[in-house]
């Protein structure tokens, strides 16, 4: 870990590199912690989930079907965003992966970083599906579709395989590189 | 004087016992047997290691007294809340494989549950992990006393890491009152826990003094052997006496003694090989020695689902890990035609060795090796193997020799073949067997040779003493040379065979049923008909368990977590309150929640009989049963389990 010497760009994508005890590390365990997403009714919670919470959504008084599917949309995304992108490591048992998944996301550690899987494909696949659904039901308003794309673009960019490992960053002076984060 | 103290023919119990022995439908049919008239059997020395009490005891929980009282040929040593008596010679089995039945391979064989129960297992879980966020949120807020551990304080960083321990705090801790459960006494077939309650939802557990005798099916307890009372605990008493607790040093270093030299040798003979070596921890065994014999340049492929112990090993050797998927033969020879035409990683070198690590039954799943594939594949492919056998050493096979007796493999065929004491022989520590060679350099080259403790004597000779009862000692035969008799001790060991006298130490003293091996060969027997009994009494009852059949080991699903505590609770406060073990995530995937259930040759089948009915009346409860159908009730479970062990 390297601090890095300062670059003039705002922005930079980085690679989080691996050291050969940390692949030792991976390989000794099975990842429960990415390991559902195979699983049966891994697939089947996604459909079930999205429906109760349109139909959740859809009690507020006075909502149209226009920002319901919006709304589903971007919470779906939100969600989904959180749970596969943004939080690193496996909150059990790190005694025994001795923190070799700590800067890796639940999706970088999906079938142990494969890529063009099945369980990968379906979850590219959701959030697509999703967009078109709420597409047709706001009947193509522009200021929703525009919404509605943006926030897809901003989801499905860090599932393609070449930001597999890489964050982006904006001006962060990141070096320390301790492997828990320190809560605010 | 009370009514209960007094020990006359006439005291309530006797003559309850003896009106009852003779309307008994089950009872013996043997003519010349009278029902007992004095309860006390004069076997052992001790009066008190003796069967039944006749005053003062408490069989509401039906665990204190067995259920039809023994009649004049029976005559039992064991006490029976630590041993149950049984001496009904059709509920017992032979274990071994039949050859050209096939041994179940990975977990699609197993049923699906329907998916309701899935999607309510990850609803719970996010549900769970949803309002564990928002507890830690708000209350880092709102009460930050509580969570000053997790909170950076004057420049400091956290005691403990908040997304670490998220796991523990908010999902194990409202299931915490399901462990570290503290118990007293030894656990056998029963085991007395001590009653806490806890008025802060899991967080502090307050013992309230009053215990509870429980009947056991989660403890590791294969032949039990775990028995404060009988011939093993007499002679772990004389050690104390001959060599002290402890020889105060490592192996290498000064504490070796001939009682330890003793052992391994008869370790060695007991599992058919050349040498062994003893450890005095089991995980120890796994973690010390896999670095001596695989290094940097080594590859190591292991099974999924290997324990703890054999990956820290594997860790701290340095060498290559791969994995292949549980039990499933086709991809390890994938892999290893993959690994062995690749080589080394970016060099492409060829391996300096391979070693394949198995375990021959799997604790949480209860599935057994594909040994007899395992050896195929190494012929062809020329790599080594290890065997970590540490549940099914003792529990397995005719002459309880483990999984290699099972298949029928001689054990020479198999370069390591490792093991604990813990399970099977009421004791601890571990045990490494292999060619002598072998077994010289791990000596040396193992960690806990030079930085561990000698194992102490009184816990080997518990080793040495249930070996022993279980391989038998052989008599010393007279022979005839010529024309002169000379008595010739009968020395040479085949094996699996008893040990001989001189391979023992000369102070052990074992009981005759112990000594002759029959008291041995009678606990497998047991073990084999409980464990193969419990597994097809449950799946007809239509419950879901993973597993082969003959394994002691049977787990049972119950998928959701929110079911895992009820489980626990109703099967504690029943009639007969019954411990067991539950297994969540993460210790199991995500949706296998499982309680576990570890049989032992101490139970009886009317134990098996109390563990299914209570299975059968909380399944009802908790919706648990989703196994194929068609399923029996629990009566005629009970009625034909002859039927049911003669199924597998």
């Amino acid at each position: 870990l390297k601090p890095r010497g300062r670059s003039g760009s705002i922005v930079k994508v980085e690679q989080i590199g691996d050291r050969l005890e940390e692949v030792l590390d991976r390989s000794a365990y099975v990842n429960i912690n990415a390991d559902w997403v195979n699983a049966k009714g891994a697939w089947l919670i996604h459909v079930v989930l999205i429906c109760v919470g349109k139909l959740i959504i859809d009690t507020i008084p006075g909502m149209t079907q226009q920002v319901s599917w919006t709304l589903v949309n971007l919470i779906y995304l939100a969600l989904t965003y959180l749970m596969f992108h943004w939080v690193t490591g496996i909150p059990f048992e790190n005694d025994l992966h001795g923190g070799a998944y700590d800067d890796l996301t639940l999706w970088e550690q999906i079938d142990d970083g494969a890529q063009y899987t099945p369980a990968k494909k379906w979850l590219l696949g959701v959030p697509i599906a999703l967009f078109l659904a709420s597409t047709h039901y706001t009947n193509y308003n522009p200021w929703l579709f525009a919404v509605n794309i943006s926030a897809l673009v901003f989801v499905l960019i860090p599932k393609l395989p070449q930001l597999h490992r890489r964050r982006v960053r904006f001006i962060h002076d990141y070096a320390s590189g301790v492997a828990t984060p320190v809560t605010p | 004087m009370s009514l209960f103290s007094k020990r006359t023919a006439t005291s309530p119990v006797t003559s309850y016992l003896s009106a009852f022995s003779k309307n008994d439908p089950h009872a013996v049919d043997d003519e010349s047997s009278t029902p007992a008239s004095s309860l006390s059997s004069s076997t052992t020395s001790d009066s008190e290691d003796t069967v039944i009490y006749d005053d003062d005891i408490d069989n509401a929980d039906g665990l204190a007294l067995p259920p039809r009282p023994p009649n004049s040929s029976e005559v039992f040593s064991t006490v029976h809340t630590e041993f149950g008596h049984c001496s009904n010679p059709k509920y017992r089995y032979l274990s071994q494989h039949t050859s050209g039945t096939s041994i179940p391979g990975h977990d699609d064989q197993n049923p699906e549950p329907p998916y309701y129960v899935l999607l309510s297992t990850y609803i719970s879980y996010l549900l769970l992990i949803c309002l564990g966020h928002i507890r830690d949120f708000v209350g880092k807020r709102m009460r930050p006393a509580a969570y000053r551990h997790l909170m950076p304080s004057d420049g400091y960083a956290p005691l403990n890491s908040d997304f670490d321990s998220f796991y523990t705090r908010r999902l194990k801790t409202r299931m915490d009152e399901c462990f570290g459960q503290p118990v007293t006494g030894v656990a056998g077939r029963t085991i007395q826990i001590l009653d806490r309650i806890s008025p802060d939802f899991n967080h502090n557990q307050i013992l309230t003094g009053s215990r509870t005798r429980a009947l056991n099916i989660s403890s590791y307890n294969y032949l039990g052997f775990a028995q404060a009372h009988g011939g093993c605990a007499d002679a772990v008493e004389t050690c104390i006496r001959e060599h002290g607790v402890s020889t105060c040093g490592s192996r290498l270093e000064g504490g070796s003694s001939n009682l330890h030299v003793l052992a391994e040798a008869l370790v060695a003979k007991f599992m058919g090989m050349e040498d062994a070596l003893i450890s005095s921890m089991g995980f120890a065994t796994n973690s010390t020695f896999i670095p001596a014999l695989v290094g940097k340049g080594c590859l190591v492929i292991s099974d999924e689902l290997n324990h703890a112990s054999i990956r820290f090993g594997v860790r701290l050797s340095g060498a290559q890990v791969r994995m292949f998927k549980h039990n499933d033969m086709d991809a390890l020879e994938a892999l290893l035609r993959e690994v062995i035409s690749q080589g080394q990683p970016k060099t492409h070198r060829p391996w300096r060795k391979i070693l394949v690590i198995v375990e021959g039954l799997y604790s949480m799943e209860g599935t057994l090796v594909n040994l007899p594939a395992i050896i195929e594949l190494k012929k062809k492919y020329k790599f080594y193997i290890w065997v970590d056998e540490a549940h099914s050493i003792g529990a397995l096979g005719p002459h309880g020799r483990g999984v290699t007796d099972y298949f029928n493999i001689p054990p020479r065929s198999v370069d390591i073949l490792m093991g604990t004491f813990t399970k099977s022989f009421g004791s601890a520590g571990g045990y490494l067997a292999g060619n002598k060679d072998l077994i010289d350099s791990l000596r040396i080259r193992g960690h806990s040779g030079a930085y561990a403790e000698a194992m102490t004597p009184p816990v080997l000779t518990q080793v040495v003493a249930s070996m022993a009862s279980i391989m038998g000692i052989a008599t010393p035969t007279m022979t005839r040379f010529d024309s002169s008799s000379t008595l010739q001790p009968s020395e040479a060991y085949h094996h699996p065979g008893p040990a001989p006298m001189s391979t023992l130490p000369t102070w052990l003293c074992l009981p005759p049923h112990l000594a002759d091996g029959s008291e041995g060969t009678s606990r497998l027997r047991r073990i084999a008909f409980n464990s193969r009994y419990l597994h097809q009494g449950l799946i007809k009852l239509g419950f879901i368990t993973y597993g082969h059949p003959a394994s002691p080991i049977v787990p049972l699903l119950i998928f959701n977590p929110g079911k895992m505590n009820m489980f626990h609770r109703l099967m504690k406060d029943r009639q007969t309150p019954i411990v067991v073990v539950v297994v969540a995530y993460p210790a199991t995937p995500l949706v296998s929640g499982r309680v576990r259930f570890c049989v032992s040759a101490a139970h009886t089948k009317e134990d098996i009989d109390t563990i299914l009915r209570a299975c059968d009346e909380i399944g009802d409860v908790l919706d648990i049963r989703h196994g194929v159908r068609p399923r029996w009730t629990i009566d005629q479970v009970c009625a034909r389990a002859l039927d049911l062990v003669q199924l597998s």
